[in-house]
């Protein structure tokens, strides 16, 4: 029992010094970011991250901007003298990029706050499961696809606590409202939905 | 005429900022860009640039495992991104008044005000 108490307290404290420590001061180094995973809220991979854009702004300040992935950003990061070469050849074809604000979590894979079909980073793995992977029996292509289909554009989880009880008023009313045969998995957009980008350079 | 505000936007990838050249106000070679320090925040900002040889190790994340078995304590060297004036051809050219010895010496204050608040 005393050994469990003193685990909570513990706990507690790492807790609080990590509440102490504000974002400002918590240092992000490149490993952090580059080469990272991509994955979207519904737990799909969608991406490594090639490189990474920055903005200067007027006031000095150096600010990411966007992540970058495609085989010209990769080449960039060989020789910056390759990007021209390549881009001559792919033209910026499958060149991908994805605003920084949408990273949730700076973990050991970039949590995204969007679905993989909201970002056109995946749409070549999508492709290559819709029109070849699909004729290979037993590859579970129907039951993904279904899933797929089944999900709603947007953010998987409201993010504030005001958005969670506009989402769950929201479901209340169209639940209440008289002369439909509502299920009760019914789900609806929330008036504050995540637009989908067109995240294509 | 009043001179137009400068309005274009300056987009750098930070593929080619790592590995960039650092020389001082004066034309002197610091070391090349190895990594990069930034802000965890909504809109991460680039603080400190990371160059010299303890700043491979740093990268790779051995820097610190390696000190700390060797019981020594080793840090890359930085520098701030407020002290950059210019960052042009891969070179990033730094302000006149800044002075590396003047950084250390307030980092490893820093440092040591932080292991003091651990202990």
């Amino acid at each position: 029992m005393q050994e469990q108490e003193q685990e909570q307290v513990q706990q507690e404290i790492q807790e609080e010094i990590a509440q102490e420590i504000s974002p400002r001061q918590q240092i992000l180094v490149m490993r952090n970011i580059m080469d990272n995973q991509l994955e979207t809220c519904d737990d799909i991979e969608i991406g490594r991250v090639a490189d990474i854009e920055a903005e200067l702004l007027p006031d000095g300040r150096l600010v990411l901007t966007k992540l970058l992935t495609g085989p010209e950003s990769l080449a960039g990061r060989v020789s910056s003298r390759l990007r021209p070469i390549v881009h001559f050849f792919l033209r910026h074809r499958f060149e991908h990029s994805i605003p920084i604000d949408e990273v949730d979590g700076f973990h050991p894979t970039l949590r995204l706050r969007g679905r993989a079909r909201d970002y056109t980073i995946g749409a070549s793995e999508r492709w290559i499961a819709n029109h070849i992977l699909r004729w290979i029996p037993g590859s579970g292509w129907k039951e993904w696809h279904e899933r797929l289909e089944q999900q709603q554009p947007g953010p998987c989880k409201p993010e504030t606590e005001a958005e969670v009880q506009a989402e769950t008023g929201n479901e209340t009313q169209e639940i209440r409202a008289p002369g439909d045969a509502v299920g009760t998995n019914t789900s609806v957009a929330s008036t504050t939905a995540h637009q989908p980008h067109d995240h294509t350079h | 005429m009043p001179p137009q505000p400068h309005t274009s936007r300056t987009i750098i990838r930070i593929e080619d900022l790592i590995g960039s050249k650092i020389i001082t106000a004066d034309g002197r070679k610091l070391g090349h860009v190895v990594d990069i320090h930034v802000t965890r925040e909504r809109e991460p900002e680039v603080i400190a640039l990371v160059y010299g040889r303890l700043a491979w190790l740093y990268r790779l994340g051995v820097l610190y495992p390696f000190s700390h078995l060797l019981h020594l304590t080793f840090h890359p060297y930085t520098v701030p991104w407020s002290a950059v004036a210019k960052f042009e051809h891969l070179t990033v050219t730094l302000k006149p008044d800044f002075e590396e010895k003047v950084w250390e010496e307030e980092k490893q204050a820093e440092r040591q005000r932080e292991e003091h608040f651990q202990a």
